[in-house]
């Protein structure tokens, strides 16, 4: 083992700082402890799981930095010390610098030097990614799979264990592809029920009939086929969380009956007399404007406010491109687990690209175009050539308008255009982007909340936008007498 | 003023994760100076109920190793001021508390931006 570089006041011998070489090039986090669990030698993959340097590290007691699931009861390396034992990929978490908990796999070994045991090791290593695509495959998914860093989804964040911490109903609400399902499924995974079913139910995939005997179940001979009891969604998920997706879309008869659960708390079979108490916390889901469908007395009001006792609003990805980025870095990793390719970043360009692209699919659109990117890439590196035509057509089309725009536009105007971006040391007016943002505020005369809402984007995201591309401090134009900007 | 302090122990050191620990130290203190202490067991691990138990207790401020940060709005909420990356002997740690040498972000280990990716 190398010598600890803070311990060590000589010179390394050749050796001993090839042994360090090697010991900092280990994907794998490794430290090694004394006989009172003090380290003595932390690696740098140790440093990057953890988040904490090798100086901080070293000294410390191995539990003030790894503050495991393990380190109170059932400490692997304590029972390798005593016992002498090895263990192998023993599952455990950690919480990391940044106090969000990693999922790692450790082994242990006893370090000796002839029969005096000198301390142990403790070899380690990250699974989050394994771990995210396991809970995929089984239908769990937790908050730590959520991803953004945006201020609206930093929000998100903020309220979704307040929220699983009760037991009231929620709406959540959002366009499709904005990750309805994985925000229900997190609010299930953090709350008291966690270790319950958590199902869910597409309410706009099947007739009133069907949906009926699917979520209420049915008794024998309630129908022709009917030759077995069959529990419901509801009776299924006795205990845990029900999702009703598509809420919206369920018809007005339907939307009774549903009230009625909700209300009573029971349910009753298609052909049965009693009633059936279900203990389930319910949480709904649509890509509808129920608020609208309620005020036009297309969604029953009784139901909307039983069930939006605590609404989410999850954003289209439009409103948070910088989560584009992270977006793109995660798919990247679970791709390549998933697919076994060695496909390991993308260039700068073919980022700018995917960044400037509007998603009107959200974040599962994205997801596809990077499902499909791997399809096709070979190259450890995904770059422009890998992106599918859509994405470069929208480009393509987004320059082609622009250009045809400044064609026509009208000397004053371009002048206004050019002293907006000048000096701003942001993008130039040739930039698509800042020509977009210029001819929406052109063509609403400045005015932030109408441009926003010609943009189709909420008036935080435009004035950041403007802020990011220099606009910010652009003066409104003030229209000579006689002439109008637009 | 009156406040409360709890410090999870870890035999007699602070527990370096306050959903492992097992017991809590519970110390009242006024003008600086402890008032009263007990030793209370924590039951359920789930943070919410964990979280709630405290606000019940009337802690208003935890010293502890560390906190999943998915709750510290939950405890924000409800009036309890959660300072992390504390350990050693929970008496030092109450004497030094007391004595006003930790204050939230006085943890020595800070995060190391160099080191961590953006957790999500």
């Amino acid at each position: 083992m190398p010598e600890t570089r803070r311990h060590s006041t000589a010179t390394p011998s050749p050796l001993a700082e090839l042994h360090a070489l090697i010991f900092d090039s280990i994907h794998e986090g490794v430290f090694t402890v004394d006989h009172d669990f003090r380290i003595t030698s932390f690696n740098l993959e140790a440093e990057r799981i953890t988040g904490v340097s090798r100086r901080e590290a070293v000294g410390k007691k191995c539990y003030e930095v790894f503050r495991a699931s393990i380190c109170q009861n059932g400490c692997a390396l304590k029972e390798t010390l005593s016992t002498g034992r090895p263990l192998r990929d023993v599952r455990i978490d950690v919480l990391n610098a940044s106090m969000m908990p990693v999922p790692l796999l450790v082994s242990t070994a006893a370090l000796r030097r002839g029969d005096r045991l000198e301390g142990g090791v403790e070899i380690f290593r990250d699974v989050s990614d394994l771990e995210s695509l396991r809970k995929e495959l089984k239908g769990k998914t937790s908050f730590e799979d959520i991803v953004g860093a945006s201020p609206v989804m930093q929000q998100i964040f903020q309220l979704l264990p307040d929220v699983a911490a009760s037991e009231a109903p929620v709406l959540i609400e959002g366009p499709s592809g904005t990750g309805k399902e994985l925000v229900a499924s997190a609010i299930h995974s953090l709350s008291a029920r966690r270790n319950k079913p958590f199902v869910r139910v597409n309410c706009g995939a099947l007739p009133d009939n069907l949906l009926e005997s699917e979520l209420f179940g049915y008794v024998r001979g309630a129908f022709t086929d009917a030759r077995t009891d069959k529990p419901g969604h509801f009776a299924l998920a006795h205990g845990g969380t029900i999702l009703l997706d598509e809420i919206g879309d369920v018809t007005a008869a339907f939307q009774l009956k549903l009230l009625r659960v909700l209300q009573e708390g029971e349910i009753q079979p298609l052909g049965s007399r009693k009633p059936v108490k279900v203990d389930v916390r319910v949480l709904a889901a649509t890509n509808r404007n129920l608020a609208r469908m309620a005020s036009e007395g297309k969604f029953r009001q009784d139901l909307y406010y039983r069930i939006r006792v605590v609404p989410v609003v999850l954003p289209p990805l439009r409103d948070r491109m910088e989560d584009v980025p992270l977006l793109v870095d995660h798919f990247i990793r679970r791709l390549a687990l998933k697919t076994g390719k060695n496909v390991r970043a993308i260039s700068p360009k073919a980022m700018a690209v995917l960044c400037d692209y509007d998603y009107p699919g959200n974040v599962r659109e994205l997801q596809n175009i990077l499902e499909r990117i791997f399809v096709l890439c070979h190259g450890p590196r995904i770059d422009v050539k890998d992106l599918p035509e859509e994405i470069l057509g929208h480009k393509m089309r987004a320059m082609k308008a622009e250009a045809g725009a400044q064609a026509r536009r009208k000397p004053s105007e371009r002048r206004l255009l050019k002293s907006a971006t000048a000096g701003s040391g942001q993008r130039s007016t040739d930039d698509p982007v800042v020509q977009g943002l210029l001819e929406a505020l052109s063509a609403n005369a400045w005015d932030r909340t109408k441009t926003a809402q010609s943009l189709g984007i909420g008036r935080n995201t435009l004035w950041r936008r403007m802020k990011e591309n220099g606009l910010a401090s652009t003066r409104r134009p003030t229209p000579r007498r006689g002439t109008r900007i637009a | 003023m009156k406040t409360c302090v709890g410090i999870p122990l870890f035999g007699t050191e602070v527990s370096p994760r306050f959903c492992f620990a097992d017991t809590i130290l519970i110390v009242e203190v006024e003008r600086n100076r402890e008032e009263r202490r007990f030793i209370t067991s924590l039951g359920d691990p789930w943070l919410p109920k964990r979280v709630a138990d405290l606000a019940t207790l009337g802690v208003r401020t935890l010293l502890c190793g560390a906190f999943n940060r998915a709750y510290l709005p939950t405890a924000n909420r409800l009036g309890i001021q959660v300072i992390t990356g504390v350990s050693g002997e929970a008496e030092t740690v109450l004497a030094r508390f007391l004595c006003g040498e930790i204050i939230p972000g006085s943890s020595k280990m800070r995060r190391c931006r160099r080191l961590v990716s953006p957790a999500r």
